[in-house]
C-alpha cells in the first residue's frame, strides 16, 4: 500500500513523513453524509443519489430528507420514490422500453430493537402504456436484514459488526474499476472500528448469468484507503445465451481447473484524497493474477463538487481508466449483461467497468471521461439542468493478428471512439422546499430494457435523442 | 528532432490501434482416404474450387498434387479476386451459432476436391460446369458432414455478429481475422459454423459419379437413394439346357436363355459393396430347381439425384444335375426364403459390421 503511494524504499524517511501527512490529512477531511454500511452509491456527482435498502432511519435523517412522512414511526421508517414519465422521440429515433411508465419505490424498515433492522424494498413498475392496461406491470422485491452491533470496546472506541443479507443494493468495489453501483444480492459481513474496516462480501450472479464474486475488503481512514481481494467466479463451460447448446470449454489456466468453475483472482489497492471539502482525487490500481503473470488495471479519478455555488450547483470530473488484455474474469468475447434494467440507472455514468469487459480477452482498453452536471437555479422553483459525460475509448489489440469485434451500436474494435451523453432541461418545483417535481429533459442516455425489466440486456443504456417527461413524488 | 519524436508516437499508436485492411488466409488440413482401395490412372491432384453463376465456370485458388494416395494435406485457402466475389454462386447465410439461431452473414463454400488430372496439365477441368474438361472428380467435401466457407465481406459480417459470436467466431479461427471456417450444413441450406471440429476433413475417394454430381449441382443437395438391394429393373435367366427353359421361366420373365452352364463355367463369385457399386451373390433351391442370384448393382446420377440401378443374373439347375462348379451348397449356403428363385432376399444379406 505505501509502496504504490510513493514508494518510501527508494525515497527513504522523508517519503514516510510525506505519507503520515496525507494520511492524516486524508483522516481530517472526511466529508460528512449519511454513513450507510459498505455504500455502493457515488456521492461526487449530482445525479439523484436513490436510498438503499438498508439503515433507512439514518438515510431519512440527514438533512434533504426530512421531508420524509415516515422518516421515524417508532419501530418503523417508511419511504417511498414515485414518477410517472412519458417519452416524445426526435426524427428518426426510437422510443425507449420506458416511454410510458410509471415507478414506485417503496422502502419499509423494521428496528425491533437496536442491532436488528429488517428492509423491504418494493419496486412496482409498468415500463409501457402502450401494452396495454397493466399489462407489463411488474413487482420486484428485496429484503435486507441488518443486523449490527457494538461487540466491545478496544481502548475508547467500540468494534462494530455488520451482517447484510440478502439485498445489497447498488455495490461498489474500490473505487469503482471492477464493478461500479451494480444492484445484488448476497451477503455482506464488516467490522469496522475507528476508522478501520474489514468486509467481507458474497455476491451471485454479477455480471453473467453464471458468475458470483467474492470479496474482502481492508479499509482505513474511514474508507480514504483501502485494499481489495476479490475472487470472481464464473462457470468453466457456459450455455450460449439464447439457445440450449454447451459451447466447449473455456481453455484452463492450470492443471487444477478441471472443476466447472474457472476462479479470477484480484488484487488492488484503491485511494480517494479529498484535497478540500469540494474537490477529490481518487485513484485504484488492481491486478488481476492470471497464469502466473499480472494482468492490470486502474483507475484515476478527481472531481470536482460544489453544491453551492452562489446559484449554481456544478461537478465537473475527469476519470482514466485502463484494462489490460486478459484483466476480465471471462476467458473468451462474452459481453455481460445487466439487471434489473429500471430508470435509476440513467443517475450513473455511462463510463463504467460493465463496458469492458465483454471484449477484455483480446484488447487493452484506454478511456477519458469527462463529465459535467450543472443545476441553475432560475427561480426558487425553477432550476436548469444539464448534464454532458464526453467518452473517449481507445482499444488496442496487443497481438501481432488483429482481430475486429463490433461492440454493441457501431464501436469497431480495436479503434478509437468518441461517445457524448447529455440530458438538458429543466426542473419545476411547484413547493420550493420540498423536492417534488416535474421535469423535461431533451437527452440521449435512456435506460436500455428488454419487454421485461429483469431479463437480462447486454447494454445498459440506449442512445437515442428523445425528449421526456416526468413528475416525481418523494414521500 | 522535437516534432519528429511526437510525430513518430503518434503514427506507433495509430498503427498499433488501427485493424487489420485485408482478410487473412488460410489453410486446412484434409485427409484424403481410400477405403475401396481406388487404383487412378492420372496424377491424382487436390484443388479448391469456387462456382459461379450458372454456365459461367468456375475459379480455383489453389490446386495441388497429392503425392499419396492416402495421407494427410494441407490446403490453402484464400478469396478469389474481389471482382469475382459478386459473380460467386451461391451465396449461402452462415451462421455463428452452433444451433442455427442468432446472426447470419453471407457467405460461399468452395469445395475441396480430389480428382484425377487425366490431361496432366496441372489444372482442374472437369466435365461439368460449363468447363468440359477431361478430369475425373475422385473425392469431394460432402457439405453434410465437413465443409469450409468463406465470408465474403468478413468486416461487414462481423459487424452484424454480437461480441458472443465474434468469439465463436475466433474460436473457429483460432484466434485470426481470416474469413474462412469449418461449417456443417445441418439440414438443406442451413449452414452454420462448426466450432467443435479439430480433426482434418475427410475427403473419401470413390469410383463414382457422385463427387462430380456434388460438384456440378454446386451444393444443391445431392440425393443418394437406396442401398441397391432392392434397386431391381433388370432380371435375365440362364437356365441349364438340361432343363426345359420355357417352363422355367414361362411367360413372365421374357430375358430367358438356355445353356449349357457346364459349358459356360462359374462366373465370378466375388462379392463386393462399395457403397456406390454393389455385388450380392445368393443360392436358392427348391423341390425342382436350384437359382444361383447375382445381383449388381451401381449409383447413377441425373439432375442431382443419385439412386442405384441394379440388374439381377440369376443361373437355373437341376438340383440333381449341377454344373461341377456349381458353388451352392458348398461355397456358397442356401438362403431359405420363400421369395422367387431369381430374387435375392434382403433377409440372407450379411449386415455389416458397425464401424
Amino acid at each position: 500500500m505505501i509502496a504504490f503511494v510513493l514508494n518510501p524504499s527508494q525515497r527513504g524517511s522523508r517519503g514516510v513523513v510525506i505519507l503520515f501527512c496525507i494520511l492524516a490529512t486524508l483522516l481530517f477531511a472526511f466529508i460528512a453524509r449519511a454513513q450507510v454500511f459498505s455504500d455502493g452509491r457515488d456521492g461526487w456527482s449530482l445525479f439523484d443519489e436513490h436510498l438503499v435498502n438498508r439503515q433507512l432511519f439514518e438515510q431519512l435523517a440527514v438533512d434533504g430528507q426530512q421531508f420524509r412522512l415516515g422518516g421515524d414511526l417508532g419501530l418503523f421508517a417508511v419511504a417511498s420514490d414515485a414518477a410517472v414519465g412519458g417519452q416524445v422521440a426526435l426524427g428518426d429515433n426510437e422510443l425507449s422500453r420506458f416511454h410510458g411508465y410509471f415507478i414506485f419505490d417503496g422502502y419499509v424498515a423494521f428496528r425491533p430493537l437496536e442491532g436488528i433492522d429488517a428492509n423491504l424494498n418494493l419496486t412496482l413498475f409498468n415500463p409501457s402504456a402502450s401494452d396495454g392496461y397493466r399489462v407489463s406491470y411488474e413487482a420486484i422485491a428485496g429484503l435486507g436484514l441488518h443486523l449490527y452491533h457494538d461487540l466491545f470496546k478496544l481502548g475508547e472506541k467500540p468494534l462494530r459488526g455488520d451482517v447484510v443479507a440478502l439485498d445489497l443494493g447498488v455495490v461498489t468495489l474500490g473505487r469503482g474499476l471492477l464493478l461500479e453501483q451494480v444492484p445484488l444480492e448476497g451477503h455482506m459481513v464488516g467490522l469496522s472500528w475507528s476508522g478501520l474496516y474489514l468486509r467481507e462480501m458474497f455476491a451471485g450472479r454479477v455480471l453473467w448469468g453464471d458468475d458470483d464474486l467474492q470479496s474482502v475488503a481492508l479499509g482505513a481512514l474511514d474508507g480514504h484507503v483501502e485494499i481489495l481481494f476479490v475472487r470472481w467466479l464464473t462457470r468453466k463451460v457456459t450455455e450460449f445465451p439464447y439457445v440450449d447448446i454447451v459451447l466447449p470449454a473455456e481453455p484452463a489456466i492450470d492443471s487444477a481447473a478441471e472443476t466447472s468453475r474457472l476462479e479470477s483472482d484480484y488484487i488492488g489497492l484503491s485511494f480517494d484524497w479529498p484535497l478540500q471539502d469540494t474537490l477529490r482525487l481518487a485513484g485504484e490500481y488492481v491486478a488481476r493474477l492470471r497464469n502466473s503473470s499480472i494482468r492490470s488495471g486502474f483507475l484515476l479519478r478527481t472531481d470536482y463538487l460544489n453544491p453551492a455555488l452562489w446559484r449554481l450547483q456544478v461537478h465537473l470530473g475527469y476519470q482514466l481508466r485502463y484494462y489490460q488484455q486478459g484483466f476480465g474474469p471471462r476467458r473468451r468475447l462474452l459481453a455481460p449483461d445487466t439487471i434489473p434494467n429500471l430508470p435509476w440507472r440513467e443517475d450513473v455514468y455511462v463510463t463504467n467497468s460493465f463496458e469492458y469487459y465483454g471484449i477484455s480477452e483480446y484488447y487493452d482498453q484506454w478511456s477519458h471521461t469527462v463529465m459535467l452536471e450543472l443545476r441553475v437555479e432560475i427561480a426558487p422553483w425553477l432550476r436548469l439542468i444539464a448534464d454532458a459525460e464526453y467518452w473517449a475509448r481507445i482499444v488496442i489489440d496487443p497481438n501481432q493478428e488483429k482481430r475486429v469485434v463490433y461492440l454493441p451500436r457501431g464501436g469497431r474494435a480495436p479503434g478509437v471512439w468518441h461517445d457524448i451523453y447529455y440530458r438538458a432541461g429543466f426542473e419545476l418545483r411547484p413547493w420550493p422546499d420540498l423536492p417534488h417535481r416535474f421535469n423535461a429533459f431533451i437527452t440521449n442516455k435512456l435506460v436500455a430494457s428488454g419487454r421485461s425489466a429483469v431479463e437480462p440486456s447486454m447494454e445498459r443504456f440506449v442512445h437515442d435523442h428523445l425528449v421526456l417527461f416526468e413528475i416525481e413524488v418523494f414521500l | 528532432m522535437r516534432r519528429i519524436l511526437p510525430a513518430a508516437l503518434m503514427a506507433l499508436w495509430a498503427c498499433s490501434v488501427s485493424g487489420p485492411e485485408q482478410p487473412l488466409p488460410s489453410s486446412v488440413q484434409v485427409m484424403v482416404v481410400n477405403p475401396h482401395e481406388l487404383t487412378v490412372s492420372g496424377p491424382l491432384r487436390y484443388a479448391v474450387v469456387w462456382t459461379l453463376g450458372e454456365g459461367e465456370g468456375i475459379v480455383v485458388t489453389a490446386d495441388g498434387s497429392v503425392d499419396a494416395i492416402e495421407g494427410l494435406l494441407e490446403v490453402p485457402l484464400e478469396l478469389p479476386s474481389v471482382s469475382m466475389l459478386s459473380d460467386l454462386d451461391p451465396i449461402e447465410t452462415l451462421a455463428m451459432n452452433p444451433a442455427g439461431a442468432g446472426s447470419r452473414a453471407p457467405s460461399h463454400r468452395p469445395h475441396l476436391v480430389v480428382y484425377s488430372d487425366v490431361d496432366t496439365n496441372g489444372l482442374f477441368e472437369p466435365a461439368v460446369l460449363g468447363v468440359n474438361g477431361p478430369d475425373s472428380v475422385f473425392a469431394i467435401d460432402d457439405g453434410r458432414l465437413a465443409s469450409v466457407a468463406a465470408f465474403l465481406d468478413l468486416d461487414k459480417a462481423l459487424s452484424r455478429f454480437s461480441i458472443e459470436e465474434a468469439g465463436i467466431f475466433y474460436r473457429a479461427t483460432d484466434g485470426r481475422y481470416t474469413p474462412f471456417v469449418r461449417v456443417i450444413e445441418t439440414y438443406p441450406g442451413f449452414v452454420v459454423i462448426d466450432i467443435s471440429s479439430s480433426e482434418p476433413m475427410m475427403l473419401t475417394l470413390r469410383d463414382s459419379p457422385v463427387p462430380e454430381a456434388q460438384l456440378a449441382c454446386r451444393r444443391e443437395y445431392v440425393l443418394e437413394y437406396g442401398s441397391g438391394v432392392y434397386a431391381t429393373s433388370r432380371v435375365a435367366l440362364l437356365v441349364d439346357d438340361a432343363l426345359d427353359a420355357a417352363a422355367v421361366c414361362g411367360a413372365a420373365i421374357p430375358d430367358c436363355t438356355s445353356v449349357d452352364l457346364e459349358t459356360m463355367g462359374s462366373p465370378s463369385l466375388e462379392p463386393q459393396d462399395t457403397g456406390d457399386d454393389l455385388r450380392l451373390i445368393q443360392c436358392r433351391t427348391s423341390v425342382h430347381l436350384e437359382s444361383l442370384v447375382i445381383h449388381e448393382a451401381e449409383r447413377v446420377c441425373e439432375e442431382c439425384v443419385c439412386t442405384m440401378r441394379a440388374s439381377v443374373q440369376a443361373f437355373i439347375v437341376d438340383p440333381a444335375l449341377p454344373p461341377t462348379w456349381w458353388p451352392c451348397g458348398d461355397a456358397i449356403d442356401y438362403c431359405d426364403s420363400q421369395l422367387p428363385l431369381y430374387v435375392i432376399d434382403p433377409e440372407c444379406v450379411p449386415e455389416e459390421p458397425d464401424g
